[in-house]
Parts: structure tokens; C-alpha cells; sequence
């Protein structure tokens, strides 16, 4: 199938408000984790996080009604700014959350539990917590009509992107906006400490002594467009979007297949979409949370597909692990990094570990034309994107 | 392309049959979510009327495992101890995965959380896959909880169908293939499409009347539903009443401000 051309992109994390004045500290590998003073965590421990020290207006430029929304109309904003909408154009959504409106709804139910008749609140409490509801708002906005509002765990934001690429090469619409978007919330901190999966000391992806993740919060979008809405629009193309690949483990709920079969399989089918060898590939952004069981799945799936992998590299230090944010704001920064021709650091990660056979590439200036973008989550579910240069 | 065929169907109504618990796996009885449980039964007897075996998952749910999300909200609360297998249950696609681990489904494997319209957007969402993705399995599914009894009389007026009494908890479920199936149902869906302040009827009838030129709109054609899987059991009812000709399922999210509509013919 033929490539979607991608025109805008916008993005807002712990390394930056927005794209342009983030894309260095992506590229340096620099620590964007901080100590979380938003909410109290309730952990014995203080936890770092990748946060983003602004407020819901700020981010939203207006009110909004919850974090995440928040978060999701900063990036599109930034995505949609230099794009003329023609009414004539047809433009989707593929909005992509995992806890959607929780930030709001686990401190309604806190008050709830502590006293009933809070319940009379339920109407205006409760009105943003689901996916749908975000997505609609957006809609709203920004002039967006048809949509899909997914929910894999911390592979949904690199599955919008590979939807919104369908969505255009089957002509449903002719622009099509792939957001993905995911607030720091007591529910997810308390879930992931719960199951162990929190490193103290930061995430060290790929690292001899790595012991696990550090959450974050964020959201990006990327603007795909129709050849058509390419010259009716007379824009210039950032990238090309070229092949989507989805699969799932069938594995474990969530430990990962320990040879990284589920996240192979997507891999193999993404290159299979976009018509491209393994050998093609410059650059792999991994998922590499920083868990150990993790990054050593998705070693053996690299290894499983490229023999000996290209250069690759983990964002997750300096943004965190952005749960439904993730897939797609990484993807915003591989991107970059492709049109910059620069093959990023990987933060946190001083002494690889050589049990894992590969190790991530220093920050280098290198001649890239192609680059594969991994996603993994909870449930066994895996995205793999292809992105190529214009 | 040539439009998907439903060439297996089941359903799941726990009110209405007291003993499908018997139907749940030893193994899935004590600790797993009352939801994967009724995901698991509905699969399970999906499968059982077709040779077939699915490639790929959509699950279409408006809260996904509503109960687990609240149980581990209330440990953190009340005990500063939430439990990890209601945080691993309360992700979205937690019915999605187990679905996969439980019956070997490796392909890709989406949860599409569109309120009512879920199903429909699960179903459109078919359109995206490759012809090797096929049969899909897709999964309508919400719980019924006891928290929504306390929430619901304070909700806005539109919200209360969704959440209050009126609606029966229920589970179905579809395979859907792209085959040459001259005797199967045969199914598409268009939507969520976002409809501001337009009034849902008008809005709903529009998008009929574009999907299906002519007749779409013919009120005698036409059932709402106001949950994904209230959808599932009109579709399910049209594909085993054996009746020729068509029926148009709509369905409204008053907190997405979007409708969409299943259109359903043999």
C-alpha cells in the first residue's frame, strides 16, 4: 500500500512544552524524571516521574476538564498549527488513553467513599471520564469528525498512528489526527509500584543494573494526510508514514513471550506493510520500558528479525513511560531524529548489560532514511511502526 | 472491497441464565474478573458454532472492567492496598489479552472504548485490517455494577440509559470473515461521528440515510441500543431470526457527543 505522507506534528512531555524545545534533550538521552509533587503518591518512597511542571490552563490554553485533555489539546494544537482546514476536507480522529479521564474520577470516588452525598456531583464529576468523552471533545475543537477512541494499554498510542495511516489509504477521510495522550495518575503509579515495576532510582533501559520503569505523562500528534490533501492543501511533508504492524503475545497477561515472538511477529508485519527488508532499517526507537524481563524480550525480537540490529535507543528516561502517549510520542521524536539524521542517546543507560548480546547506540550524526518504531503493553499486545523519509 | 460476513454468532445475558457460570474454566473461577469470565463464556460458545478460528481481537467496551477499577480505588483508600490483578484487569484491553492467552489469538488485537457506539467502531474498525487478519472475533461487553446505582440518579438526564436500570448486562460476540459467503449476514458500520449540539435522532438519521442511500432512514428499519453490548443483542437477534432484508442498529454517546450506526442485511 502506498506510504501516507505525514504533515504536523506536535508534542508536549517532561522534556519540553513542545516539540521543537524538546527534541535536544530527546536526542542528549537527558533525565527528565522528577520527584512528584502534584498529588501525594502514598508510597513509603518518594517517586521520580517524567511530570511536566504546568497546569491544566496552561497546557490547554483554556480550561479543560481534566489532565489528560489537557495534555491531548496541547499536542494537537501544535500538530493542526500550520495546517489550513479546507471544510471540503475531510479530517478524523484516532485518539488513543489508557486512563483517560481517571486523574479526575479516582479523587471524585476518594470523596465518595469518605462521604455519599457527594454522589450528587456524579453529573459533572464523572462527564470526561471516558475515552469517548475526550475524544469528542477534541472533535469539538478542532473541527474533527469521524473517530475511533482506543484503549491497548501502552501500545494504543503507535496502533492511532498505524489506524490514522489505514483510515487514509482506505479514503475514509483526508486528513486524519493521531493523538495519543496519558496524565500521571494515582491509579497507574499506585498500580505499577504494586506489581514492582517502578526502579527507584529511574529507568536505565538496556542497563546491566536496570530494575525497572518510570512512569510519565504526555501526549502527541501527528497529522496524516491523502496525496490529495497534500496539494489541495499545497503542504510540505514532514515524513512518510509506511507500515503498521499488530500482534499479540497470547502469551501472559503481563510478562512478555521471553523471545519477544509477539513483538517479532508485529515487527516482521510492519515491514511487510511498508515493502521494506529488515536491512533497510537505519534506526529502531526501541519500547525498552528499562524492566528486565522487558528490555531482554525485546533484544531477542530485534535479534529474531535483523540478525545483528541497526542502531537503536530508548526515550524513556528523559520522557518516562507515557503509557497510551508512548508509541506516539516517541514516534514524533524518531521522526525528528530521521529528519535530523541523528541516532539519539540512551539515557540511563551508563554500563549496558552484555547478557543482552546488543547494545544501544550512542548519539551520532548518521545518514537515515528509514526507522522503526516499537510500542509493547499490558495484555500481550505489540505495534510496530514504519516511518521513512520523504 | 466486499463487505464483512457474520458467520458466527453468541450471546450472554447473566440475568437471564443462572447457570452460565457453570460454562466459566475451572482455572478462570476464583480470582479472574466477573468480566473475563462472561468474555470468556461468550468467546467460547462463539467458537463453538464455527470451524473457524479467529486471527485477530476487537473487544468493544464502553469501561472496560469497571469493577476491578473500582475495587482497586477503594484498597488504595480504604487500606492503602490495592490488589495487582484488579490494576492488571482495569486496563482497558484486559478482556482483549486474556481473550488471546485463553484461545491462542496472536494477530492484532484492538479495544475500541467508544461508550454506545463501541461496536459499531469495533466493526468499522474491521476495515483497517489486512485480508490476513481475518476472521475477526469481536466482543461487545460491559458490566453492570452496584456503584452505578448510586451514581446514576445524579447523572444527566441523557447519561441514564447507558448506566441506570434500564439496561440488561450482557456479553456478545461475532466472527466476522471476509469470505465469499453468498448465505451469511453480512454487516458494516460507520461512526463514531462526532455531532456537536445537532439532536442524536436527526443526527443518527443522516448518517443512516449516507451509509444506506434511500432506505437507511426508514424509521421501520430502524433500533436503538444504548450500550455496545444492548447492540449486540439486536444484531445477534437479526442474525438468528433467519428474516431476509435489513435492519439499521443506532446508537448515541451523549459523552463522546457522536453517534453511529451498524447496517445489517441478508
Amino acid at each position: 500500500m502506498a506510504a501516507v505522507p505525514i504533515i504536523g506534528m506536535g508534542a508536549v512531555s517532561a522534556a519540553g512544552l513542545t516539540l521543537d524545545n524538546a527534541a535536544a534533550a530527546v536526542y542528549d538521552g537527558i533525565d527528565g524524571l522528577s520527584l512528584v509533587t502534584r498529588f501525594e503518591t502514598g508510597l513509603k518512597q518518594a517517586l521520580r516521574c517524567a511530570g511536566i511542571d504546568a497546569s491544566d490552563k496552561e497546557l490547554a490554553d483554556g480550561p479543560a476538564p481534566n489532565r489528560t485533555l489537557a495534555l491531548a489539546v496541547c499536542a494537537v494544537k501544535q500538530a493542526l498549527a500550520s495546517i489550513p482546514r479546507p471544510s471540503q476536507l475531510k479530517t478524523g480522529l484516532v485518539f488513543a488513553t489508557t486512563v483517560a479521564g481517571i486523574t479526575r474520577s479516582e479523587r471524585f470516588y476518594e470523596r465518595l467513599l469518605k462521604d455519599q452525598t457527594h454522589a450528587v456531583n456524579a453529573a459533572a464529576e464523572l462527564a470526561f471520564h471516558e475515552p469517548t468523552a475526550l475524544a469528542g471533545d477534541l472533535c469539538r475543537r478542532f473541527g474533527l469528525h469521524e473517530f475511533h477512541a482506543i484503549s491497548t494499554a501502552c501500545s494504543t498510542g503507535l496502533h492511532s498512528v498505524g489506524m490514522a495511516m489505514r483510515m487514509i489509504q482506505r479514503g475514509r477521510c483526508d486528513l486524519c489526527v493521531a493523538v495519543g495522550a496519558d496524565a500521571l495518575s494515582l491509579l497507574t503509579i499506585r498500580g505499577f509500584a504494586g506489581l514492582l515495576l517502578l526502579d527507584p532510582f529511574g529507568c536505565r533501559p538496556f542497563a546491566q543494573n536496570r530494575a525497572g520503569t518510570s512512569l510519565g505523562e504526555g501526549a502527541a500528534a501527528i497529522v496524516l494526510a491523502s496525496e490529495h490533501a497534500v496539494k489541495e492543501l499545497a503542504a510540505s511533508p514532514i515524513a512518510l508514514a509506511r507500515g503498521w504492524g499488530a500482534s499479540a503475545d497470547a502469551h501472559h497477561m503481563t510478562a512478555p513471550h521471553p523471545q519477544g515472538a509477539g513483538a517479532a511477529s508485529a515487527m516482521r508485519a510492519a515491514l511487510r506493510d511498508a515493502a521494506l527488508s529488515p536491512g533497510s532499517v537505519d534506526l529502531i526507537v526501541a519500547h525498552s520500558t528499562g524492566t528486565p524481563d522487558n528490555d531482554a524480550a525485546e533484544i531477542k525480537a530485534l535479534q529474531a528479525v535483523f540478525g545483528n540490529p541497526p542502531p537503536f535507543c530508548s526515550m524513556k528516561r528523559t520522557l518516562g513511560h507515557t503509557l497510551a502517549a508512548s508509541g506516539i510520542l516517541e514516534a514524533v521524536f524518531a521522526i525528528t531524529a530521521l529528519t535530523d539524521g541523528t541516532i539519539p542517546a540512551t539515557g540511563g543507560c551508563d554500563i549496558p548489560d552484555p547478557a543482552l548480546g546488543a547494545a544501544p547506540s550512542p548519539r551520532r550524526r548518521a545518514a537515515l532514511r528509514t526507522v522503526v518504531k516499537n510500542a509493547f503493553g499490558f495484555g500481550g499486545n505489540n505495534a510496530s511502526m514504519v516511518f521513512g523519509k520523504v | 472491497m466486499r463487505p464483512p460476513a457474520i458467520i458466527a454468532s453468541a450471546i450472554l445475558r447473566p440475568a437471564a441464565e443462572a447457570s452460565w457460570t457453570d460454562e466459566v474454566p475451572q482455572t478462570m473461577r476464583r480470582r479472574d474478573p466477573r468480566i473475563w469470565r462472561m468474555a470468556h463464556v461468550v468467546v467460547s460458545r462463539c467458537l463453538a458454532s464455527t470451524g473457524e478460528h479467529p486471527k485477530s481481537i476487537f473487544a468493544a467496551t464502553a469501561f472496560g472492567a469497571l469493577e476491578e477499577t473500582r475495587a482497586f480505588l477503594e484498597g488504595i483508600f480504604a487500606s492503602g492496598f490495592g490488589s495487582a490483578k484488579s490494576f492488571i484487569a482495569s486496563v482497558h484491553n484486559s478482556m482483549a489479552g486474556k481473550l488471546a492467552v485463553d484461545f491462542s489469538i496472536a494477530g492484532p488485537n484492538l479495544t475500541f472504548c467508544d461508550g454506545p457506539n463501541s461496536l459499531a467502531s469495533a466493526i468499522g474498525g474491521t476495515d483497517l485490517l489486512d485480508e490476513c487478519d481475518f476472521p475477526v472475533l469481536i466482543v461487545a461487553i460491559d458490566e453492570k455494577i452496584e456503584l452505578l446505582r448510586t451514581l446514576t440518579p445524579h447523572l444527566s438526564p441523557e447519561c441514564r440509559p447507558l448506566l441506570g436500570d434500564a439496561w440488561e448486562e450482557a456479553a456478545a460476540a461475532f466472527m466476522i470473515s471476509r469470505k465469499e459467503d453468498a448465505a451469511a449476514v453480512k454487516v458494516q458500520a460507520t461512526g463514531p461521528r462526532f455531532i456537536g449540539d445537532v439532536p442524536a435522532a436527526h443526527a443518527i438519521g443522516s448518517l443512516a440515510a449516507e451509509m444506506v442511500p434511500g432506505i437507511g432512514n426508514s424509521p421501520e428499519l430502524r433500533t436503538d441500543a444504548s450500550t455496545p453490548s444492548g447492540a449486540g443483542l439486536l444484531l445477534h437477534e437479526f442474525i438468528t431470526s433467519g428474516a431476509n432484508g435489513r435492519r439499521i442498529i443506532a446508537t448515541h454517546s451523549p459523552a463522546g457527543r457522536a453517534c453511529a450506526v451498524i447496517d445489517v442485511w441478508r
